[in-house]
């Protein structure tokens, strides 16, 4: 039963060895001259106005929330697509009431603009 | 393991690295010959050892990290990157007979690898400090969770088809949906399915048109900026890694994978196993190096989507789309049986 994952697993931590040779092939091969100047994170050649780590856009937050959303209910899919073969007029009721429930939800979110981010919609 | 298996990984293994070395050079080749140049053409005959030199140039770089980086971090990042890059590969299904992974749960195990990458850019963003590598990565989360939605949806029709063409297999396992597409390859049966994997499956590998991620108008280099050396290549080895496997998951899900055209018209699966592998892989090959073509291709051509436009796209077209696509598939499934 494990023999099946030897594959993925030998490929994932060949990658990860491969990786970890890359990022610190610099250190034992390449040259260090650090500056001043070149420690300082790139902006266009001008001195970094303010810091980085400050508050973004809350758009991005209402997305990561929606997609956990209807990540889940992809995720409850998957075990649909099984059924489907079992019982299909049962299945695709099923599936259409999923779905109609779902599509109050979207058009909900649709008419509060969480899909638009042109500059005057926000 | 038996000593089939190892020799599957090796040979895999070469192809993968060969190819994605190659799509580098492939890239900028197929660039220049679209914009009338000729590429590079001074390391080696017709420019062929250009990625090796590539390479040797990047090892022996000096990689700085700036001051407010979060170092462990920064390194984090490429190294999941590459990880998560070959980790996808190990389920295609090779030929009839050749595979890596045999296990249940294939198509649920790549879903897991390809939403992870998300973390490695958005890691790499992050961990700078520096504004425009931020706002890279930032773009980048928002764009591949948004696509991931539309990349599952297309999958989903793929495993209802599957499910529906071989009632006895259990869909999830790769071998399962090419065997499937031996009575039509699902771009003929699911050709709207098929369009909403394409465009999900570019913005997942953030290609253009949807490089917003590393727009180099706006945001210098995106989520590498403040990478530099051989740990800037390894996003760029990663990139053209997760772009031929998006080739070769495309032609496995929906060009048939390893089946050939009129297969049963040439009778494949009466010749001896050695034959019917050299058959497969070839044709698989085929499939992937075209694809991975029409990847280069496009990103010469087309120009990139605007942020807005990108995101209506993802959420008010593919999202719908594949619900309807889905729905529509399965009333024809029911009234055909």
């Amino acid at each position: 039963m494990l023999q099946a994952y030897v594959g993925p697993l030998i490929l994932l931590s060949l990658g990860a060895g491969i990786g970890l040779l890359l990022v610190y092939a610099p250190t034992l091969l390449a040259p260090r001259r650090p500056l001043p100047q070149k420690m300082v994170p790139y902006e266009s050649g001008m001195d970094p106005v303010g810091t980085t780590r400050q508050r973004f856009s809350v758009h991005y937050y209402k997305v990561a929330m929606l997609f956990t959303v209807f990540d889940v209910e992809l995720a409850l899919m998957y075990p649909w697509v099984i059924f489907f073969r079992e019982d299909p007029s049962w299945a695709l009721l099923l599936f259409i009431s999923f779905t109609g429930v779902l599509a109050v939800g979207y058009v909900y979110l649709l008419r509060t603009g969480v899909f638009d981010w042109s500059r005057k919609e926000l | 393991m038996p000593i089939v298996f190892w020799l599957t990984l090796g040979g895999l293994l070469a192809v993968f690295f060969t190819l994605a070395a190659y799509a580098t050079l492939a890239e900028r080749k197929i660039s220049a010959y679209i914009q009338d140049r000729v590429g590079p053409n001074r390391v080696g005959p017709k420019g062929l050892l250009q990625p090796l030199a590539d390479v040797l140039k990047l090892v022996f770089k000096e990689a700085f990290q700036p001051s407010s980086t979060y170092r462990l971090l920064q390194i984090a990042a490429p190294v999941l990157m590459v990880a998560l890059a070959m980790g996808a590969v190990a389920i295609l299904p090779l030929s009839p007979h050749l595979r890596l992974f045999d296990g249940s749960i294939g198509l649920l195990y790549l879903l897991g690898v390809l939403s992870m990458g998300v973390y490695g850019i958005s890691l790499a963003g992050w961990a700078t400090g520096s504004k425009y590598s931020l706002l890279g990565g930032l773009r980048s989360g928002a764009q591949m969770i948004s696509y991931e939605l539309a990349l599952g949806l297309a999958l989903l029709s793929v495993l209802l088809l599957t499910s529906f063409l071989l009632p006895d297999a259990n869909p999830l396992a790769p071998q399962a949906i090419v065997e499937a597409q031996r009575q039509g390859w699902f771009v003929f049966l699911n050709p709207i399915g098929f369009l909403v994997y394409v465009v999900a499956a570019f913005a997942e590998t953030n290609r253009a048109p949807f490089d917003l991620v590393e727009a180099e108008q706006e945001l210098v280099g995106g989520y590498h900026t403040e990478y530099s050396a051989i740990r800037f290549g390894a996003f760029f080895v990663a990139e053209y890694m997760n772009m031929i496997t998006a080739s070769a998951l495309i032609a496995t899900f929906f060009w048939g994978g390893y089946l050939g055209p009129f297969e049963s018209w040439v009778g494949v699966s009466g010749w001896p196993i050695v034959w019917q592998n050299v058959w497969g892989v070839s044709w698989l090959l085929l499939k992937t190096l075209f694809w991975a073509f029409v990847f280069i291709w496009v990103r010469w051509t087309l120009p990139r989507f605007r942020y807005d436009q990108l995101m209506r796209i993802g959420w008010k077209v593919l999202l719908p789309l594949g619900i309807a696509n889905l729905a529509t598939l399965a009333g024809i499934l029911l009234l055909i049986s």
